[in-house]
């Protein structure tokens, strides 16, 4: 050490521990802190309050950081977004029980963005004039199926599910019909609302 | 309460935690809780910690922004702007942040005031004043970094200003500017490279620093008062005093903060714009003395200001703990303490100056708009023309603030017969304020 260094900057290790320092078992933050080890009940009493204190401080810094920061975290992401209705085109575009494959451009946010997606539904009309429309993914594991003309039938060709054209599962791993959308008809154009669907499952259950 | 008298007693009954029987902790927060201060715990020594603290809240709401933050120009603003209104208690979060920075800058500077007055850097303190500066100037580049982020025009035009300040270092300036920016414009990547230093390269050498700041309190020891014998005259350990007393000063400052988080608005200007020249950039109000002080230097000795203030600064800092053999008592350090109190002085001054030249301007702003809605509402378009709007009666005012004062104007509105002899112009019957705004609004007309 250089010599300008005063007496009382001497490096704090140069305390000697003595051996009843380290005899004494505490709990490891009731410190004893004078090196003789004796504390009156009046010194207890004060570090108990203050190390109260100081854990009830931190308990409302901690808090404080963790209640904001984890709804900060947490809740955008259970956010469910709901599907808008989205106008389909022309009614007269579909035909009576002949099911269609239909486009929708659907606008959704992405984060701090807006995206503009092509969704494809199924729709047909019914002999009494209903519109009946199904969701594009099958209801297995979400491949897109098409409807056979021939056959009168919707086929998925990943594994082989049939439906019949009111969407009834006719053979294949299919766990439920095919997933009807809610439609609309408003002066003569078809809307849509393009829900997506969970696969897999016997319940249809929107995502 | 039982245990504790028997233990008193000497009758030791060990009662010792689940986990300080497994990893025994007792020696480790011993050694970390018994350090000795000289002289005993003091509302003095709170700023080190709160500056401490600060970064943890820098550091933990900085890892939530960057959840939601995409660092690129086309994205930069438009997820600022998100997080600021759309996710849920994103505008509190990023004020955490914002305003998180501007109370550490203030907690550093009160630490270091508090160093520098108590001579705590002098022998054998001058490794860790050393690296004290290093964490200042890594806490600024904090700043300037994370300043640019948010891609608005306030952060594209001020580090448009910053940039081409570092360009104005003789010799290797030019060079190093475009290294800062990425290249010979801002742009992409100038945002990538803020980004990445701002979360990654700073952090690292930040956490650094801050480790070895400690580790070398810890070896020398907390100096205490200047005042020897007072330091000699008692010891006490950090623990529980002085612990508490850093606890209530971060309750006290977290809550400011929480405060200010809650009801002000953290700053969020148009997105940056690279051809609206017009903006004026103001830098983050620790910055702002520097600002302030080049605006008094005249152009050919830019880059003294640019450059030699802030290398006599950094230079002087460095130095300190070398200079001066004799003790730590202020009154034993005259240059010193009148260095500091003149640096001080001229800070604030400037900073006041500042704010103050932003007020008029900003009120001078208001009252020439206001005078532009008097100049339609009185008629005056009818016979002047301004630009080549209006009639042609009266004289041209494209460019009366040249031609006529503040005087004139006024007193040529109240009666203008007895300015200009024969004059057609109509007395203005107007308040008082009226006719300032006017007068405002006409001066602002120059070429």
């Amino acid at each position: 050490m250089s010599p300008e260094i005063p007496p009382s900057h001497k490096a704090p290790d140069q305390d000697p521990p003595t051996p009843a320092d380290l005899e004494v078992e505490v709990d490891a933050t009731e410190i004893v802190s004078d090196a003789v080890g004796i504390r009156s009940d009046e010194e207890i009493g004060r570090r108990r309050f203050f190390k109260r204190l100081i854990g009830l401080i931190a308990g409302v810094v901690a808090l404080g950081w963790a209640v904001p920061l984890a709804i900060y975290g947490i809740r955008p992401a259970l956010l469910r977004r709901s599907p808008e209705w989205t106008d389909a085109g022309p009614l007269d575009q579909l035909g009576v029980n002949q099911p269609r494959e239909l486009d929708v451009v659907v606008s959704r946010r992405d984060g701090w963005r807006q995206i503009n997606a092509v969704k494809s539904f199924w729709a047909y009309r019914t002999s009494e004039g209903h519109v009946v429309a199904y969701a594009s993914a099958c209801p297995h594991l979400g491949c897109a199926y098409q409807w056979r003309e021939g056959q009168s039938r919707f086929a998925c060709p990943c594994h082989l599910s049939i439906f019949s054209l009111d969407g009834a599962v006719l053979g294949g791993p299919a766990p439920r019909p095919l997933d009807t959308l809610q439609v609309r008809v408003d002066g003569g154009r078809l809307f849509v609302l393009p829900e997506e669907f969970k696969a897999g499952i016997s319940k249809k259950t929107p995502l | 309460m039982a245990d504790e008298r028997e233990h008193n007693a000497g009758a030791a009954v060990p009662r010792r935690g689940w986990l300080d029987e497994r990893l025994n902790l007792a020696p480790l927060l011993r050694r970390l809780l018994e350090e000795p201060i000289p002289g005993g715990a003091s509302w003095i020594y709170i700023f080190g910690s709160v500056t401490l603290f600060f970064f943890v809240n820098q550091a933990l709401t900085g890892m939530f922004l960057a959840l939601y933050y995409a660092p690129a120009p086309e994205s930069a603003y438009a997820s600022v702007r998100f997080i600021q209104e759309s996710v849920a208690l994103g505008s509190f979060v990023r004020g955490l942040h914002h305003w998180g920075a501007s109370a550490m800058m203030v907690a550093i500077g009160l630490h270091i005031l508090q160093t520098y007055l108590y001579g705590a850097y002098k022998p054998p303190r001058e490794p860790m004043w050393t690296i004290g500066v290093v964490l200042l100037f890594l806490t600024l580049a904090f700043g300037f970094t994370g300043y640019l982020l948010p891609w608005d025009q306030r952060a594209y035009w001020a580090t448009q200003v910053g940039v081409n300040m570092i360009g104005t270092v003789p010799v290797v300036g030019e060079t190093l500017a475009r290294v800062v920016r990425g290249g010979d414009v801002m742009g992409a990547l100038t945002l990538s490279r803020f980004f990445a230093v701002h979360v990654l390269f700073l952090p690292a050498a930040i956490v650094l620093g801050i480790a070895l700041h400690l580790f070398i309190l810890r070896r020398v020891g907390p100096a205490g008062p200047f005042d020897e014998e007072r330091a000699r005259a008692r010891r006490e350990p950090f623990y529980p005093r002085q612990v508490f007393m850093d606890a209530v000063a971060i309750l006290v400052v977290f809550l400011a903060v929480v405060g200010l988080a809650s009801s002000l608005p953290s700053p969020l200007a148009d997105p940056a714009d690279p051809s609206a020249s017009s903006f004026v950039p103001k830098p983050e109000w620790y910055f702002l003395f520097f600002y302030q002080l080049l605006k008094y230097v005249p152009g050919r000795w830019e880059s003294l200001a640019t450059v030699g203030f802030p290398v006599v600064v950094i230079v002087f800092l460095f130095a300190l703990p070398f200079l001066g053999k004799r003790g730590r008592r202020p009154a034993q350090r005259p240059v010193a303490i009148g260095a500091g109190l003149l640096f001080l002085t001229a800070v604030f001054f400037l900073i006041a100056e500042s704010i103050r030249q932003d007020r008029l301007l900003a009120a001078g702003d208001q009252r020439a708009e206001r005078g532009k809605a008097i100049y339609q509402q009185l008629g005056c378009v009818g016979c002047h023309r301004i630009h080549g709007m209006g009639g042609a009666v009266g004289p041209d005012l494209s460019y009366v603030g040249d031609a006529r004062d503040r005087d004139w104007l006024i007193r040529h509105f109240r009666d203008p017969q007895a300015v200009v002899p024969g004059s057609v112009m109509p007395r203005i019957n107007a308040p008082d304020e009226d006719l300032d705004a006017l007068t405002a609004y006409l001066l602002t007309l120059k070429k």
